[in-house]
C-alpha cells in the first residue's frame, strides 16, 4: 500500500488509479497525465494545483468522464467509469457535475438563465413537472445570489461574476456529490472570486457534496480545500493535509511554488527558491525525476529513473529524493 | 391608443436607424410582393390587346406593350406572384436541407469527412448546367424550378451549417452540456441549432437572390412557363428578340424588376450580417 495515494480520513467517493493521458499533437505525443492516482473522500475538497500545461484540467475532465483515459481506471462511489454505457454515463453525470473557468463561453448565449439552470433536471428528472422545475430553478436563482428576474436574461447580460453564479447554480441543481470546480475564481474580479468562494462552500457545508478543486492560486486553494495535490508535467509531486502541504512543503517544485506567489503581507520576508529554465513540453514518458534539469538540488540518482511518492508524514506523500535535503534550498539557490 | 402608437412609431423608427440594410432591403422586398398580389393593374396582365402590339412606353402604356399586345408594366408587376414565392420557397428547401444533413455531419468522423468530399466533387459540376439538364429531362413543371435552386444551394447550406456548427462544437458550453448529461440529439437541437441561425439568415437573403436568378434563367429557357402566365424571365426571352430591332423596353423592364429584386435581397442580407456582427 506504500505506493497508493494518500488517502482521505473519510470514506472514499472518488478513486483515480495510475491515469495517464496520452494526446497526439502532429504526430508526437504528450503526456499530459502521467501515472496519476488521487482519491476524493465524501465531502471532502481535493484541491489539484499546478502551472498551466501541468495536467491539472486533463485530469479533472477525466475524473468526470468527458476524457476516457489512455490508461488507468477511474472509480466514482464503487462503479468504474470505463464500465458505464453511455447511457449510464450520461445517467451518473446527475451527480457528478463541473464548473468552468471561463463562465460566459460555458454558458449558451442563445438560451436564457432560467432554461440553462433547468436544463439538468429536465435530463435527469424526468417525473418532475414543469412548475415544479421553475420553482426549483427559482429558488436555486435565489440561492446562488440571483434574483427570478434574472431568469429571463440571457447570459451575456450578466456580469462575469453572476455568469458563474449560473454555472454554479447549473452544477449543483441535481444536488451532485462530486463537483469538479476548474479554476472556477481564476476569471473573476478579487472582491467577486472571495463572494464566489464563500458560495461554494456553503453549498458544500448544506449538501456534504465533494470537489476537485483545479487551481493555480495558492492563496485561494489554502482557503477551501482540505487537502492538497501538487501537479508537475502530468503527475503529483506532492500531496497531502492543505495545512502540511502548504505549511511545511517538502518537494522543491511546491516550495519554489509557494515562493513565486505574492506576499499579501507588505514587508513580510519570503524565501525565494529558483528554478532554471521554463516548464518543459510532457512530450515523452518520464525517464527521470520530472523536475530533473530544473531542480537546485538534484544528484545524479534524480535522472536515473521516475521517482515514485514517499510518505513523509500523516498522509503526506512527496515523490523525491532528496526530501531530506530540501531545507538546504535557499542556501544553494541563487536569487536571479 | 395613441401613446402606443407614437411609442411604436419611435421604437421602428429606432430600429431603422439601427439597421438601415434591413428596413431598406426588407422593405422594398415587401413593397414588391405587396405589390404584385395587391396593387390595382392599369390593365390585365393577361389579356392581350390586339389593337395595341409592340408600342413604345407612354402615357397609356408606361412600360409599353409587347409583340401580343399585352401591357408590360402590368404583366412585370404581376410576374411577382410568382417569381419571388418561388425564389423563397426554393430557399427553404434548401434551408431545410442544408440543416437535415449539415448538423448531423457536424462531426470529424471519416464517414463525414468522405461525405464532404463527395459534396465538393457534386459541386464542382457547373450546377445550373446540372440543374436545367435535370429539370428539361425530367419534364417541364415548376417543382422543377424548386428542386434546381436546392440543387445549386442545398450545398452551400449543408456546407456553411456544417462548418459553423463544427466550431460552435468546441465551445465550452457544448462541453457543459455533455458533462450535464445532454444526448446528442439535444446537443445539435437544443445547444448548436440555435447558435447557427445568424449565418443561416444571411445565407438565406443571398440564397433568395441566386434563386430569382435561377428562376429568371430556367423560364428564358422556357421552364416552368405556362402561358399567358407572366414571369420575368419569360418575358425577357419573348422581348429578347426586339432588342436588335428597337423594342428594348420589352426585355428591358422585365430585367429591371429582376435588378431590383436582387439588390433588395443583397442589402437584407448584408443589413442582416451588419447586425449579427454587432451583437
Amino acid at each position: 500500500m506504500s505506493e497508493r495515494a494518500s488517502e482521505p480520513s473519510v470514506p472514499s467517493l472518488m478513486e483515480l488509479t495510475d491515469i495517464r493521458q496520452v494526446f497526439r499533437r502532429g504526430g508526437k505525443e504528450v503526456h499530459a497525465v502521467n501515472g496519476v492516482s488521487l482519491s476524493v473522500g465524501a465531502g471532502e475538497t481535493v484541491a489539484v494545483i499546478g502551472e498551466s500545461g501541468s495536467g491539472k484540467s486533463t485530469l479533472g475532465r477525466i475524473a468526470l468522464g468527458l476524457i476516457t483515459p489512455s490508461a488507468g481506471t477511474v472509480t466514482f462511489d464503487g462503479t468504474a467509469l470505463g464500465s458505464l454505457s453511455k447511457a449510464a454515463l450520461r445517467g451518473i453525470r446527475s451527480r457528478m457535475q463541473v464548473v468552468f473557468q471561463e463562465p460566459y463561453e460555458s454558458l449558451n448565449p442563445r438560451i436564457r438563465v432560467g432554461d440553462i439552470v433547468e436544463e439538468p433536471l429536465i435530463i435527469h428528472r424526468p417525473g418532475m413537472s414543469k412548475a415544479e422545475r421553475r420553482t426549483k430553478v427559482m429558488a436555486m436563482l435565489e440561492r446562488v445570489g440571483l434574483s427570478p428576474e434574472h431568469a429571463e436574461r440571457y447570459p451575456r447580460n450578466l456580469s462575469g461574476g453572476q455568469q458563474q453564479r449560473i454555472g454554479i447554480a447549473r452544477a449543483v441543481i441535481t444536488e451532485p456529490e462530486l463537483v469538479v470546480l476548474d479554476e472556477p475564481t481564476s476569471s473573476l474580479d478579487v472582491s467577486v472570486r472571495a463572494r464566489v468562494l464563500d458560495l461554494l462552500r456553503d453549498l458544500q457545508r448544506e449538501h456534504g457534496n465533494s470537489y476537485i478543486f483545479i487551481s493555480h492560486d495558492l492563496a485561494t486553494v489554502g482557503l477551501i480545500s482540505d487537502r492538497v495535490a501538487v501537479m508537475y508535467l502530468g503527475q503529483i509531486v506532492e500531496q497531502g493535509p492543505t495545512a502540511e502541504v502548504l505549511g511545511n512543503p517538502k518537494h522543491p517544485y511546491t516550495r519554489a511554488l509557494l515562493s513565486a506567489t505574492l506576499s499579501t503581507v507588505v514587508g513580510e520576508k519570503r524565501e525565494h527558491v529558483p528554478l532554471r529554465g521554463e516548464i518543459p513540453n510532457p512530450s515523452s514518458a518520464p525517464v527521470a525525476c520530472v523536475l530533473s534539469g530544473r531542480c537546485p538540488i538534484e544528484i545524479d540518482e534524480c535522472s536515473t529513473g521516475p521517482v515514485a511518492p514517499r510518505r513523509v508524514a500523516d498522509r503526506h506523500d512527496v515523490a523525491c529524493l532528496r526530501v531530506d535535503r530540501v531545507d538546504d534550498l535557499i542556501a544553494v539557490g541563487e536569487p536571479e | 391608443m395613441s401613446e402606443t402608437l407614437t411609442t411604436r412609431r419611435a421604437s421602428l423608427r429606432l430600429f431603422v436607424r439601427a439597421n438601415p440594410g434591413i428596413a431598406v432591403g426588407g422593405g422594398m422586398l415587401a413593397l414588391m410582393l405587396l405589390a404584385a398580389f395587391f396593387a390595382p393593374l392599369p390593365y390585365g396582365p393577361t389579356t392581350p390587346d390586339p389593337a395595341s402590339v409592340l408600342q413604345e412606353p407612354s402615357g397609356t402604356h408606361i412600360f409599353g406593350t409587347d409583340a401580343n399586345g399585352f401591357d408590360v408594366f402590368s404583366r412585370v408587376i404581376a410576374a411577382g406572384q410568382r417569381d419571388l414565392p418561388l425564389a423563397l420557397i426554393g430557399t427553404l428547401a434548401s434551408l431545410i436541407l442544408g440543416l437535415l444533413i449539415g448538423l448531423p455531419l457536424s462531426t470529424k468522423s471519416p464517414w463525414s469527412e468522405r461525405l464532404m468530399r463527395a459534396l465538393d466533387a457534386f459541386q464542382s459540376f457547373p450546377l445550373i448546367v446540372l440543374s436545367v439538364t435535370i429539370v428539361s429531362l425530367t419534364g417541364n413543371n415548376i417543382q422543377n424550378i424548386v428542386y434546381a435552386i436546392v440543387i445549386i444551394n442545398g450545398p452551400r447550406f449543408i456546407r456553411l451549417i456544417r462548418g459553423e456548427a463544427l466550431s460552435i462544437r468546441d465551445g465550452r458550453f457544448i462541453e457543459a452540456a455533455i458533462a450535464t448529461g445532454a444526448r446528442p440529439r439535444r446537443i445539435v437541437f437544443r445547444h448548436v441549432m440555435p447558435n447557427v441561425v445568424d449565418v443561416c439568415l444571411v445565407q438565406c437573403s443571398l440564397t433568395a437572390a441566386n434563386a430569382v436568378i435561377v428562376i429568371a434563367a430556367l423560364n428564358f429557357l422556357g421552364v416552368g412557363v405556362s402561358p399567358p402566365d407572366p414571369t420575368w424571365g419569360s418575358m425577357v426571352q419573348v422581348g429578347a428578340q426586339g432588342i436588335s430591332t428597337g423594342q428594348w423596353w420589352v426585355a428591358i423592364w422585365p430585367g429591371v424588376a429582376i435588378f431590383i429584386a436582387i439588390a433588395s435581397l443583397n442589402i437584407l442580407a448584408n443589413g442582416i450580417q451588419r447586425r449579427v456582427e454587432g451583437s
